[in-house]
C-alpha cells in the first residue's frame, strides 16, 4: 500500500510537471513558430524560450527521484 | 578566438571608381560600411548618375530572365565555375535559349493542367452516361452538361422551366447524382435552340461543364473513348518535354550559372555603390578587414592603381571597436559549432568567443545523455557517411557535431555498459564505472550530473568575472562576483550536510551566501532586495537544471529496455527481431534530436548567462560570387 502510494506520488510529480511544461511550451512554440517565419534569425532565441520551461519538469523529475529514493 | 580587425579608408578618384570595386570584390576581404557617417559632413554619399541606375536595371531584368531559367532547368549554381564567365557568346547563346525554353516550359504546363483535368473530366462523362438521352448522338441535337450544388434544390426546376420555354418544350432534361455534394443536369435540344439555351445558362449563372473543344462536337461514348486516348498520349508528350528540359539543363547548365553568377557579382557593385562616400575629386570607401588580409589589400590596390587609390587605417576608437565585425577564428575542430554560436548571437568584437567551449562541452553533453556503444557506433558510422554527402555548410556542420556526439557517447558507454540497452550486460559487458538504470546507482548518476553542472557554471562565472575585470564594468564584476559566492556558499552548505565538510564551515557557508546575494543585489539597483535573492534562489535552479542529463540518459535507457522486453515477450523470433530494431531505430532518432537540443539549452540558458552578451555583427566582406566559385 504504502509503495503503492509513493509510486502514485512520484508520478503526479512528474506527470502534472509535465503538463505545465507541455502547456507553456505549446504556447511559447506557436507563437515562436510565427516569430521565425517572419525572422528567421530568432530562431535561435526561440529554441532558448521554448526549452525554458524545461526545467519545470526536470525539478519534478528531481522531486519524483527523491519521492522514490527517500520515501520508497 | 575572433580575428583583429583593422578599420580604414580607401580614397580614389572618380574615375577609377568602379575599378576599385571589381578589385575589392575579387578580394572579397573587405566589410564595406556606409562612409562619411562620422566625417562631419566632409564626406557625402555617392550620387548614381542617370546612366549607372539604368544599367542596375537593365542587369536586374537580365537577372530576373536568368534565374528564371535556372530554376526552371533546376541548375545547380555550382556548376558556374566550369565554364569561362566572359567566353564570347554566352549572353548571345543564353538569349537564343530564352524564346525555347520559354515554349518549352508552357508546354509542358499545359500539358500538366490537362493530365490533371483529363481523369476529372473522364470521371464526370461517366456519371453523366446514363443521364444521356438517345436523340443526344444525333447530330442535330446538342447536349449541356451542368454540375449543380444540392443546397440550391429550387435551382433544377428553373432551369427546366426556362430551357422548356425557350424550345417550345422539345428539351430532354435529366437529373443524376455526382457525389454528396453536387449534382449532373443534361438538357439536350435541337441544335437551332443551342445559342438561346447558352444565353438562359449564362444568365442563371451555373457552372457548366465545358470539355475541351476537340471532345465537344462528339457522341458521350466517343468523347468518353478520345478522353482516355488523349490521356496515354499527354503522358507520353510530357515525358518527352521533360527529357528535353533535362537535356537543356545538361547542355546549358554551367553556361546559365556563369552568367546567373556574373550578373549578381556586377549588381553586387552597383549596390555598394550606395554605400560610398565622395568628395567633389574623390570617392571614399570605408570598411573593415582582418589584419592578416591587410597586406594583401594594399599590395593588391597599389599594384593596379599606383598613388591614385589610398589606403588609409583609422585608429580604433573605443566606439570603433563596439561596431567591428567580428570574424570567428577557431581551430577546424570546433568551426562546426560557430553556426550554433551565430544562432544564439554573434560574439562581441572584443568580447570572449564561446565556440572552442561549446566544441568541448556540447559533445560532452550529447555522450553522457546517449550513453550507449551500440546507439554511439551507429549513430557515429551514420553521420561520417552523411557527411560525406553533404556540402560545406550548415548540414554538414550538424553531421560533424553529432559524429563527435557520438564518439563520446561510445565512451560513456562503456562507463555505463550499455550496448543497445541491456544487450552488453547479456553479452557479459560490464560498466566500468556503474550500471546507470540501477536504482542503487540512482543518487551516484544524479550527483554526477550535478557536478558537471556546477564545474560548468563556476566556469561560466569565472570567464565573466574575468570579462568584468577586463572590461573595468562595476556591474558585471558585482553580479558574477555575487553568484559565484553563492555557488561556492551553497557547495559548502551542501558538503557540511551531506558530511562530506565539518560541520564548523556551516556558519561560514552562509556568511559567505549572504555576502554573495548581497553584491548580487546591489548590482541589480533598487529592486535588488527583491530581486536579488530571487536570482540567488535561480542559480540552483540552473544547477538543478543539469539534471536533464541523468533525465535524458535515463528515458532513452528504459525505451532500450522496453525494445528488448517486448522483443523478447513476442513468440517469433522473426517478428520480435522487427519490433525491437524498430524500436531501437526509433530510440535512436530521439536519442539524436533530444540530446542535441538539450545541450543547446544549458549552454544557451545555463552557461552563457553567466558570461556572453553577444550583440555583435558579424564580418560580411564584399565577395564576388565567382571568385568563390574558382
Amino acid at each position: 500500500m504504502e509503495n503503492g502510494l509513493t509510486a502514485i506520488g512520484a508520478g503526479l510529480a512528474i506527470g502534472l510537471a509535465a503538463l505545465g511544461t507541455g502547456i507553456a511550451q505549446s504556447r511559447i512554440g506557436a507563437a515562436g513558430a510565427g516569430a521565425v517565419a517572419e525572422k528567421p534569425e530568432l530562431a535561435g532565441v526561440i529554441i532558448l524560450l521554448v526549452a525554458i520551461p524545461e526545467t519545470m519538469v526536470i525539478l519534478g523529475f528531481a522531486t519524483a527521484a527523491m519521492i522514490l529514493l527517500l520515501g520508497g | 578566438m575572433t580575428h583583429k580587425m583593422v578599420h580604414l579608408q580607401i580614397i580614389g578618384l572618380k574615375a577609377d571608381v568602379l575599378p576599385v570595386i571589381h578589385t575589392l570584390g575579387e578580394l572579397g576581404c573587405l566589410h564595406i560600411d556606409r562612409a562619411g557617417e562620422d566625417t562631419g559632413g566632409m564626406i557625402h554619399p555617392l550620387t548614381v548618375d542617370a546612366v549607372l541606375l539604368r544599367r542596375q536595371e537593365e542587369l536586374n531584368l537580365q537577372l530576373l530572365q536568368v534565374s528564371g531559367m535556372v530554376d526552371y532547368l533546376r541548375i545547380d549554381p555550382a556548376l558556374a565555375g566550369l565554364v569561362e564567365p566572359d567566353s564570347a557568346g554566352l549572353a548571345e547563346q543564353i538569349d537564343q535559349l530564352l524564346p525555347h525554353l520559354q515554349a518549352l516550359v508552357n508546354r509542358r504546363d499545359r500539358l500538366r493542367a490537362e493530365q490533371e483535368l483529363l481523369p476529372r473530366f473522364e470521371e464526370t462523362m461517366r456519371k453523366l452516361l446514363p443521364l444521356f438521352p438517345a436523340t443526344a448522338s444525333d447530330a442535330d441535337y446538342v447536349s449541356f452538361g451542368l454540375l449543380l450544388s444540392r443546397e440550391h434544390a429550387e435551382v433544377p426546376g428553373i432551369i427546366q422551366r426556362h430551357a422548356a420555354e425557350i424550345t417550345g418544350g422539345r428539351a430532354e432534361v435529366t437529373l443524376g447524382p455526382i457525389d454528396a455534394a453536387t449534382q449532373a443536369m443534361l438538357i439536350t435540344a435541337p441544335r437551332a435552340f443551342a445559342e438561346a439555351i447558352g444565353a438562359m445558362l449564362d444568365r442563371q449563372d451555373v457552372a457548366r461543364l465545358r470539355l475541351p473543344t476537340e471532345f465537344d462536337s462528339t457522341s458521350p461514348d466517343a468523347a468518353i473513348a478520345s478522353l482516355r486516348r488523349r490521356l496515354n498520349t499527354v503522358q507520353e508528350e510530357c515525358t518527352a518535354v521533360e527529357r528535353e528540359l533535362e537535356a537543356l539543363g545538361r547542355q546549358y547548365g554551367p553556361a546559365l550559372a556563369a552568367r546567373q553568377s556574373v550578373l549578381q557579382d556586377e549588381l553586387q557593385t552597383y549596390n555598394i555603390l550606395s554605400r560610398l562616400g565622395e568628395t567633389e575629386q574623390t570617392f571614399v570607401v570605408q570598411g573593415w578587414t582582418p589584419q592578416a588580409d591587410l597586406e594583401r589589400l594594399q599590395t593588391t590596390l597599389h599594384e593596379r592603381f599606383g598613388e591614385r587609390v589610398i589606403v588609409h587605417t583609422l585608429p580604433l576608437t573605443e566606439a570603433d571597436r563596439r561596431r567591428a565585425p567580428v570574424a570567428l577564428t577557431n581551430p577546424a575542430v570546433a568551426r562546426p559549432f560557430e553556426g550554433l554560436v551565430h544562432m544564439y548571437s554573434t560574439p562581441r568584437y572584443d568580447g570572449i568567443d564561446p565556440t572552442r567551449l561549446m566544441a568541448l562541452f556540447l559533445p560532452f553533453f550529447f555522450g553522457m545523455m546517449l550513453g550507449d556503444i551500440g546507439y554511439g557506433a551507429v549513430l557515429l558510422g551514420g553521420m561520417l557517411l552523411l557527411r560525406r554527402r553533404f556540402k560545406p555548410g550548415m548540414l554538414r556542420n550538424l553531421t560533424t557535431i553529432l559524429a563527435y556526439g557520438a564518439g563520446w557517447s561510445i565512451l560513456f558507454g562503456l562507463l555505463f555498459g550499455e550496448l543497445f540497452g541491456p544487450l552488453g550486460e547479456e553479452l557479459g559487458l560490464h560498466p566500468l564505472l556503474f550500471d546507470r538504470a540501477s536504482p542503487a546507482h540512482l543518487i551516484d548518476l544524479l550527483a554526477m550530473t550535478l557536478a558537471v553542472g556546477v564545474v560548468h557554471i563556476l566556469l561560466g562565472l569565472l570567464l565573466g568575472l574575468w570579462e568584468g575585470v577586463r572590461g573595468r564594468d562595476r556591474h558585471h564584476l558585482l553580479e558574477r562576483g555575487g553568484r559565484l559566492l553563492g555557488l561556492v556558499a551553497l557547495l559548502l552548505v551542501v558538503g557540511v550536510l551531506v558530511d562530506l565538510l565539518p560541520e564548523g564551515l556551516m556558519t561560514p557557508a552562509l556568511a559567505l551566501l549572504v555576502v554573495g546575494t548581497v553584491l548580487l543585489s546591489a548590482s541589480l539597483g533598487k529592486i535588488g532586495i527583491v530581486i536579488g535573492p530571487i536570482e540567488m534562489i535561480g542559480l540552483l535552479g540552473n544547477v538543478l537544471s543539469y539534471l536533464r542529463i541523468a533525465a535524458i540518459g535515463l528515458s532513452s535507457v528504459y525505451l532500450a529496455r522496453v525494445a528488448g522486453e517486448i522483443a523478447g515477450a513476442v513468440g517469433s523470433i522473426i517478428v520480435g527481431i522487427i519490433i525491437a530494431v524498430l524500436l531501437h531505430v526509433l530510440n535512436l532518432v530521439l536519442g539524436a534530436f533530444s540530446p542535441t537540443i538539450q545541450s543547446l539549452r544549458l549552454h544557451y540558458v545555463e552557461f552563457f548567462r553567466n558570461f556572453y552578451e553577444g550583440g555583435g555583427r558579424a564580418y560580411e566582406p564584399f565577395r564576388y560570387r565567382l571568385a568563390t566559385h574558382e
